[in-house]
C-alpha cells in the first residue's frame, strides 16, 4: 500500500512539471510505467519495472532540469528496489542523501536506505554511511524511519566503542518503534562498565533496561522486531552483569541471580516444539559456560560440573569453549582433586592443541582478503585445514552472518540483471553490475579481514588458555608436593565424607541417575556432587 | 580460604576474559552439606537404547589410595511432560482377561484432576458393548447340561467409580530417530457401583423367535451392586498434551444373585408355570424377549432357566479383570 501512495503522489506531481517537452514526454513514460507496475504481476510487473527504471535511468544520467533528475533519481532507485536490486536501489538513495536536505526526495531517500539496510541485513555499509551523513536535517525523516536510524547509529556507536554517543542515539528511539526492544537492549549493553575504554557506564542502568525488554510485549499498534531473541539476550546480558557486580552488590549475592538467570535460558530454540528433532537456542551454550563460571563463583561446584559436563558431550562436542577445560581443572584443583585436575587439562591439551597448530599456518602465511572470504565456505568442504569447531565458532558470528548475507544479496543482484529480458543489454545493466562487482569487491576485503581477525583472536585465545593450563598444572604440582611434605591423608579424608544426590527443587523437576549414557532431554541438566579432598578443618562433600 | 583456592586465585587472575570479566572477590570453597536424602527412591530409568556416542572415559585412578569415587554425576531435569494441576480425560477401549465364565468388551471414559504430579483423582465410568457368558459357559450348558452359579457368570453391563491414583516411578526410552518418550507407571483405586444381569438363554441356543429367527440370548437383571477399582498401567507422553495409556484394571463387585428381574426363586417358578400372581417388587415381564417378534412362551422358558439358576442361591466376589487400551489428553 505504501508504494502504490507514493505512486499516486508521483502521478499528481507529474502534471506539474512544467520542464522541456521531451523530457517531460520521457520522465512521464516512465512514470505511467512505474505506476502501471503496481497493477501488474509477474513478468508483466517486471517488464513495467524495468521500463519505468531505464526511463529514469536515462534522465539521471544525461541530465535536465533539476526537479525531474531529481524525480527520476528516486524513483529510480523504488523501481530498483521493487526489481530486488536492494543494493542497486540503495546506490541511488545514498546518492541523493549525498546531495543533502535541499535534495526534495532526502528524507524518503534516509527512509529507502533503512528499508534496504533492513532488506539486506546490512549491519556495515549503509549504517556507516548514515553514521557519516548523519545532520540536523535527519529531523525531515519520518518519525518510524528516524527511529530506525537512530538504533542503527546507536549500533554503529556502540560497536565503535562510543557508548556516551551511542547511548544518546539509542535513548532516542521511542516505544513506538519496532525497533524499541533492540534499542533498549543494546543500551543495556552500552551501560555496562567498561574499564578497559575507560567507560564508567552504569550497571543500575543496564539492569533497568535489560529487565524491561524482559517485559515488553508486543501490541496492535506495534510488534517489536525479534522480541524473543532479544528477550533471551537481555536475561544473558542481567546474568552478566550480576555477575560482573560479584557478590555483596544490589542487596544479595551476584553470583547467585546470574547463576539462576544462566540457567533458565531456554535450551530449546523459542520455535521448537516437543516430538520434534532436537534443536537448541542460539544462546544456551554461551549460558551453560558462563553459567558454569557463575555456579563456581557461588560455591556450587557441582553445578559448574554439571554444565560443562554438557559442554563436554558429544552433542555439543564441536563447540569451541577452550576455557571450559581450564575452568573444570581449576574447579578440580579448588577441591584438591588433581588426578581430575590433571585429566581436564590432558583434554585441553588433546583437543585444543591440535587447533592451535592447525590455525597456525592460516594466520602466519601471507593470504589475500579473498582466501580468508572464502575460509569458511571451503571448510565446510573440507578444502583447507580449519578445524570444525573453529569453522562452527566463526560460522556462529552475527557480524559474519550479516557479511555473507550481504554477498548473497549481490549474487542475487547479478543475477537478476543478467536474466531479466530488456534489462541484461542496456547501459544501465552494464553500470549497476560494475557497481555491484566494485562494492563485492569492498565486501571481500571487509569480510576478509573481519575473518582473519577472528581467527587471531581464537589464535590468541587458545595461546593464553594454554599458558593457563599450564600455570594450573604447575599449581597441582605444587599443591601435590606441600600435601606430601605436610604428611596429609587426603584418602582417610576421603573416605570419610559421603556423596550425596544433590536437592532436587520441586516436583517439577525429576531426578536420575547418570550412568555414561546421553540423553538428549538430559542435556543441560547434568550436576555433580564431589568429595573435596583439601586440608581444611570443615570438609564436607559439596553440593548445590 | 584455604591453601588451594589463594594458590587457584593466581591462576584464575590469569585468565583472559574471554568471556566474562572476574569478579574481585576470592573463590571460596562451599561448606555447606546437601539437604538430601539418600530414602529417595526414584532411579527407573530404563535405558532402551543409547543414542549417543559415550565420551571416553574421564575417570582417573585414584592417587589418593581406596577412598572410593571422589565424585557422582547426576541429572536433575525439568520434566518435560508435567500432570501437576492439570485434568486428563482419557478414552478407553476394554476388554476382559480372565473370561472365564463372562466375556466383557467395552468402552470407558475416565476424567482425572491430578493435585500434585504424583497423587491424582479420578472419576470414571465403563459401558459394556458386549457382555455375555463365555463360550465355556455355553460349552457347559449344552454339553454336560451344568452351568456355573449366577454369582460367577454375574455380566456387569456399567459401572462408575471415583478413585486416587498414585504415579509412584518415572522413566523413559527411545525409539527411532532418538526421540525419547516418556512414561509414568500408575496405580489406582477406587469405589462406586456397577449395573449387573445374567444370561438366561445361551450363546449358541437353537430356540426361535415368533418369526422363526434365532432368538439369541436373554438377560434377566440382577441389579446395582458396591464396585471397587483396582488398577495399574502406564501413561506413555506422546506429546505434552496426548498420551497413550495401558492398563489393567480389576473391577470387584459382589455377586449375591437371590432375586431375577426382582423375583425370588418362587415368583420365578410362578411365572415358568405363566402365572402372574408374583410379590410386588418382581416384574414378571421383563423375562419375555425384547422385540415384535418374540416367542409367547419366551417369558415362560426364560423363567425356567432363572429357577434354575436361583436354585443353588449363590454368592460370589467377582473379579472382573481388564485391560484397558486408549489416549488421554492433559488440560
Amino acid at each position: 500500500m505504501p508504494n502504490l501512495k507514493n505512486a499516486a503522489v508521483l502521478c499528481l506531481v507529474s502534471f506539474a512539471i512544467p520542464a522541456q517537452a521531451e523530457e517531460t514526454s520521457a520522465i512521464n513514460q516512465a512514470i505511467i510505467a512505474y505506476n502501471d507496475s503496481f497493477n501488474s504481476t509477474g513478468s508483466e510487473k517486471t517488464k513495467r519495472l524495468v521500463q519505468a527504471a531505464l526511463g529514469f535511468y536515462e534522465i539521471e544520467e544525461n541530465g535536465g532540469a533539476d526537479e525531474a533528475k531529481f524525480k527520476a533519481e528516486y524513483y529510480l532507485a523504488q523501481a530498483l528496489y521493487e526489481l530486488g536490486l536492494s543494493y542497486s536501489a540503495s546506490h541511488y538513495y545514498m546518492q541523493i542523501i549525498d546531495a543533502g536536505a535541499a535534495h526534495p526526495y532526502f528524507a524518503k531517500a534516509v527512509e529507502g536506505a533503512v528499508k534496504v539496510a533492513e532488506a539486506m541485513h546490512d549491519e556495515t555499509f549503509v549504517p556507516a554511511f548514515l553514521n557519516k551523513r548523519y545532520n540536523k536535517k535527519f529531523y525531515l525523516v519520518p518519525a518510524d524511519a528516524l527511529a530506525k536510524v537512530h538504533f542503527i547509529m546507536g549500533r554503529v556507536d556502540y560497536r565503535a566503542n562510543h557508548f556516551k554517543e551511542g547511548t544518546g542515539f539509542l535513548s532516542a528511539v521511542p516505544k513506538t518503534s519496532s525497533y524499541y526492544a533492540l534499542a533498549r537492549y543494546l543500551l543495556g549493553l552500552s551501560y555496562i562498565p567498561r574499564p578497559e575504554q575507560k567507560w564508567a557506564g552504569d550497571p543500575d542502568k543496564a539492569l533497568k533496561m535489560f529487565d524491561e525488554v524482559r517485559e515488553l510485549q508486543s501490541t496492535d499498534q506495534v510488534v517489536y522486531a525479534d522480541l524473543e531473541q532479544v528477550q533471551d539476550l537481555s536475561q544473558v546480558g542481567l546474568a552478566r552483569v550480576y555477575y560482573a557486580t560479584g557478590k555483596g552488590q544490589f542487596g544479595s549475592d551476584g553470583y547467585q541471580k546470574s547463576a539462576s538467570l544462566y540457567h533458565a535460558i531456554p535450551k530449546y530454540d523459542r520455535a521448537w516444539h516437543p516430538g520434534e528433532p532436537e534443536r537448541y537456542s542460539p544462546h544456551w551454550e554461551e549460558a551453560l559456560f558462563e553459567g558454569a563460571w557463575a555456579d563456581f563463583m557461588n560455591d556450587d561446584p557441582g553445578g559448574a560440573l554439571g554444565k560443562l559436563q554438557t559442554l563436554h558431550s558429544p552433542a555439543l562436542s564441536d563447540s569451541f569453549q577452550p576455557e571450559s577445560w581450564v575452568l573444570e581443572s581449576i574447579i578440580y584443583f579448588q577441591n584438591c582433586l588433581y588426578d581430575q585436575t590433571r585429566v581436564a587439562l590432558d583434554q585441553y591439551d588433546k583437543i585444543y592443541l591440535p587447533m592451535s597448530e592447525a590455525i597456525k599456518p592460516l594466520i602466519e602465511e601471507s593470504k589475500d582478503d579473498e582466501f580468508y572470504f572464502n575460509l569458511v565456505h571451503e571448510a565446510q568442504e573440507g578444502k583447507n585445514g580449519l578445524p570444525t569447531s573453529i569453522r562452527l565458532f566463526l560460522e556462529k558470528n552475527e557480524q559474519y552472518k550479516s557479511y555473507l548475507n550481504y554477498a548473497g544479496q549481490l549474487d542475487g543482484e547479478l543475477g537478476i540483471i543478467n536474466s531479466t529480458e530488456g534489462l541484461r543489454s542496456a547501459q544501465m545493466a552494464k553500470d549497476l553490475a560494475e557497481m555491484i562487482g566494485r562494492r563485492r569487491g569492498l565486501l571481500v576485503q571487509s569480510a576478509g579481514k573481519f575473518i582473519k581477525g577472528r581467527l587471531a583472536n581464537v589464535a590468541a585465545t587458545l595461546t593464553g588458555f594454554e599458558g593457563q593450563a599450564e600455570i594450573v598444572r604447575l599449581e597441582t604440582s605444587s599443591s601435590e608436593k606441600d600435601l606430601l611434605e605436610r604428611n596429609d591423608d587426603p584418602a582417610s579424608r576421603l573416605g570419610k565424607q559421603e556423596l550425596l544426590r544433590p536437592d532436587v527443587p520441586d516436583e517439577t523437576y525429576e531426578y536420575w541417575a547418570f550412568q555414561g549414557e546421553w540423553w538428549p532431554d538430559e542435556l543441560g541438566y547434568y550436576k555433580y556432587t564431589l568429595k573435596n579432598a583439601c586440608p581444611v578443618e570443615t570438609n564436607t562433600a559439596s553440593g548445590p | 580460604m584455604n591453601t588451594a583456592s589463594k594458590h587457584l586465585w593466581v591462576a584464575l587472575a590469569l585468565l583472559p576474559s574471554f568471556a566474562l570479566a572476574e569478579g574481585s572477590v576470592g573463590v571460596g570453597v562451599s561448606e555447606k552439606e546437601t539437604p538430601t536424602s539418600k530414602s529417595e527412591s526414584k532411579d527407573p530409568t530404563v535405558a532402551v537404547s543409547v543414542n549417543l556416542t559415550p565420551p571416553e572415559p574421564k575417570q582417573p585412578a585414584n592417587a589418593f589410595g581406596e577412598s572410593g569415587p571422589v565424585e557422582l554425576k547426576h541429572v536433575v531435569e525439568i520434566r518435560p511432560f508435567t500432570q501437576a494441576g492439570r485434568s486428563e480425560v482419557a478414552l478407553f477401549g476394554t476388554g476382559q482377561v480372565n473370561g472365564k465364565f463372562s466375556s466383557h468388551y467395552g468402552l470407558d471414559i475416565d476424567l482425572a484432576y491430578h493435585i500434585r504430579e504424583s497423587v491424582g483423582v479420578w472419576l470414571g465410568g465403563s459401558y459394556v458393548i458386549y457382555g455375555r457368558q463365555s463360550s465355556l459357559t455355553d460349552e457347559l450348558i449344552s454339553k454336560a447340561h451344568e452351568q456355573p452359579f449366577a454369582a460367577n457368570a454375574l455380566l456387569m453391563q456399567w459401572n462408575a467409580a471415583v478413585g486416587l491414583e498414585m504415579n509412584p516411578l518415572y522413566g523413559k526410552f527411545t525409539i527411532v530417530d532418538d526421540k525419547v518418550l516418556h512414561f509414568a507407571f500408575y496405580i489406582n483405586a477406587g469405589a462406586g457401583i456397577a449395573k449387573t444381569r445374567v444370561q438366561l438363554r445361551g450363546n449358541d441356543n437353537q430356540q426361535k423367535d415368533a418369526a422363526g429367527n434365532l432368538a439369541g440370548p436373554s438377560f434377566g437383571d440382577t441389579g446395582y451392586r458396591p464396585a471397587g477399582a483396582l488398577g495399574g498401567g502406564v501413561r506413555i507422553f506422546l506429546t505434552p498434551r496426548w498420551t497413550l495409556r495401558l492398563e489393567v484394571r480389576d473391577l470387584i463387585y459382589s455377586a449375591l444373585v437371590d432375586k431375577i428381574n426382582g423375583c425370588s426363586r418362587a415368583d420365578v417358578g410362578k411365572v415358568s408355570q405363566g402365572r402372574t400372581d408374583v410379590a410386588s417388587g418382581c416384574d414378571a415381564g421383563a423375562f419375555k424377549d425384547s422385540g415384535a417378534d418374540a416367542a409367547p412362551d419366551s417369558n415362560v422358558k426364560n423363567a425356567g432357566i432363572a429357577q434354575d439358576l436361583l436354585s443353588d442361591i449363590s454368592s460370589d466376589v467377582i473379579n472382573n479383570l481388564s485391560f484397558y487400551g486408549g489416549v488421554s489428553f492433559l488440560f
